[in-house]
């Protein structure tokens, strides 16, 4: 069912998406087209400004879209009238919220990747117009990736494959704290958006001191070698850099679950549709 | 065995009661009215038995089940207002109930829909009011459910469209289920009526086989229904 219910996420999101990451990447093509052939003398210099303020409006735009449909995503399909259909499903809570988290995290990803894929074809189209083969330029060679793979150590994929777990978290402990403060904001049947912002700042509050404290008395990490066992120190830690990684998605995986179960319990136990 | 049974339901909205100790036993094969004045608890009850509400006290049992994701697949419901996404196909709203509901009838959802002449290419967005009420009902009424919830059903139609929409519902429930159906427009519900039941200020003030009802009042549901909440 959590697939099912992805499958209609995914779509939701790509109608409005897809389109603007063509645009964006078709845009950045001709920003570098057009800046090469103002820089050629081949058009006039009023282009040089032109494009790259269409393609930053783009970018602009695909940035505030993803967080638009993050945010309406949820309180229009779950919290408002379309709930009715939503909550009507044969699937739980939990998978509702799953499936939100999941495509959320997955656009988010994309819309960095529409971003870099653009940046790189502006690259690219500048580097084609001057002159030089942009794929020799950009291309390393074969000696230069077998010297890169060499230096690569174990250690090093584990901090990769950790690092990208601690991006994954953060991403969605960001999404979830967004949900939990729109189903407490859902509570009152006027001013839910007032609600919505009024818990989200409070969850920064109560974060920020929670943070405060912990880190003041070093308590959480006094705590994290106490269970391993080890005096505080980093001296006795292998891998000092995967260590730190790993308190931060245990840290982060933490704070992300008591919003996951808020949001759950507001969802579960006190939904109140529009 | 009831198909829907409530023990000593109520549900507070703060210090707002909304339904006060609420028992029903509601068996397989009827069509029931659930009929009050407006904000008689109605829809919360309705609410309740679909699991959007959580009852402040008291029991529910649906096929011997307590409401939740896995009664939400024997159960359709109709809610009281537009609940489909405006920017999705009736195509598309028709995959999603065959991908989610396994009770879901495609060919009859197809048939009704081409006898209302709803174009299923079109976006909910652009089908008239009267057509989304139309196509909610339909895509309702064409799982093979046990239970059917039907908040004021036929409100936003025309009398012409009512007429098609009550032969539906009689024609599309079977024996091994049971119709639940909320309104104030009772005259127009009455003949498919087999049982009643009253609410007022949140309680269940009768609960009775509308021939019976018809027989011992010498009135008509209606007669009798404006006589009881007269104001």
């Amino acid at each position: 069912m959590l697939g099912k219910l992805l499958k209609y996420e995914m779509k939701m999101f790509g109608r409005i998406l897809l389109p603007l990451y063509g645009l964006l990447i078709a845009t950045s093509v001709i920003t570098g087209l057009s800046l090469s052939a103002v820089m050629n003398n081949v058009l006039d210099e009023y282009l040089m400004a032109f494009m790259p303020i269409v393609y930053g409006v783009i970018l602009v735009a695909v940035g505030v879209m993803t967080i638009v449909l993050l945010i309406n995503s949820f309180y229009k399909n779950l919290l408002g009238r379309e709930g009715y259909l939503m909550f009507s499903l044969p699937v739980s809570t939990n998978k509702l919220i799953s499936a939100k988290v999941i495509s959320n995290v997955i656009w988010i990803i994309f819309s960095v990747l529409a971003f870099i894929i653009s940046a790189s074809a502006l690259a690219f189209a500048m580097i084609g117009l001057s002159g030089e083969d942009p794929v020799t330029i950009v291309t390393p060679t074969f000696e230069e990736i077998a010297h890169t793979l060499s230096q690569v150590t174990p250690t090093m994929i584990i901090n990769i494959i950790l690092g990208i777990v601690v991006l994954i978290v953060i991403i969605s402990l960001m999404i979830i704290r967004i949900y939990a403060a729109m189903a407490i904001g859902s509570q009152w049947n006027e001013h839910r958006i007032i609600g919505s912002i009024l818990a989200y700042g409070g969850f920064q509050i109560a974060e920020a001191v929670i943070m405060t404290i912990l880190g003041m008395t070093g308590y959480a990490s006094h705590y994290i070698f106490a269970l391993l066992n080890r005096p505080f120190d980093m001296d006795g830690v292998a891998n000092p850099f995967g260590f730190g990684l790993l308190i931060m998605i245990v840290g982060f995986g933490i704070v992300a679950a008591i919003y996951w179960f808020v949001t759950w319990y507001f969802l579960e136990k006190r939904l109140n549709l529009e | 065995m009831a198909l829907i049974e409530c023990k000593d339901v109520s549900k507070n909205y703060g210090s707002t009661v909304s339904l006060k100790q609420v028992n029903l036993s509601l068996e397989a094969g009827r069509i029931v009215g659930l009929l009050g004045p407006n904000g008689s608890g109605k829809t919360t009850l309705i609410k309740l038995l679909e699991h959007l509400l959580v009852p402040t006290s008291g029991l529910i049992i649906l096929n011997e089940l307590a409401p939740g994701a896995k009664t939400k697949s024997f159960v359709s419901y109709l809610p009281d207002r537009d609940f489909l996404p405006d920017w999705m196909k009736v195509n598309d709203l028709i995959k999603m109930y065959k991908d989610f509901y396994e009770d879901f009838d495609e060919k009859i959802a197809r048939e009704m829909l081409e006898n209302l002449h709803i174009d299923c290419t079109k976006t909910i967005k652009k089908l008239s009011k009267g057509n989304r009420e139309k196509v909610q009902l339909i895509l309702t009424m064409s799982r093979q459910a046990r239970i059917y919830l039907l908040d004021e059903p036929i409100a936003g139609v025309d009398p012409a469209a009512r007429d098609y929409i009550l032969h539906t519902i009689v024609s599309h429930y079977n024996e091994n289920a049971v119709v639940l159906i909320s309104t104030h427009l009772i005259n127009d519900v009455e003949s498919i009526l087999d049982e009643v039941v009253f609410l007022k200020e949140g309680e269940v003030v009768l609960h009775e086989n509308a021939d019976e009802l018809r027989e011992k009042t010498g009135m008509s549901v209606d007669e009798y229904f404006r006589e009881v909440f007269k104001c």
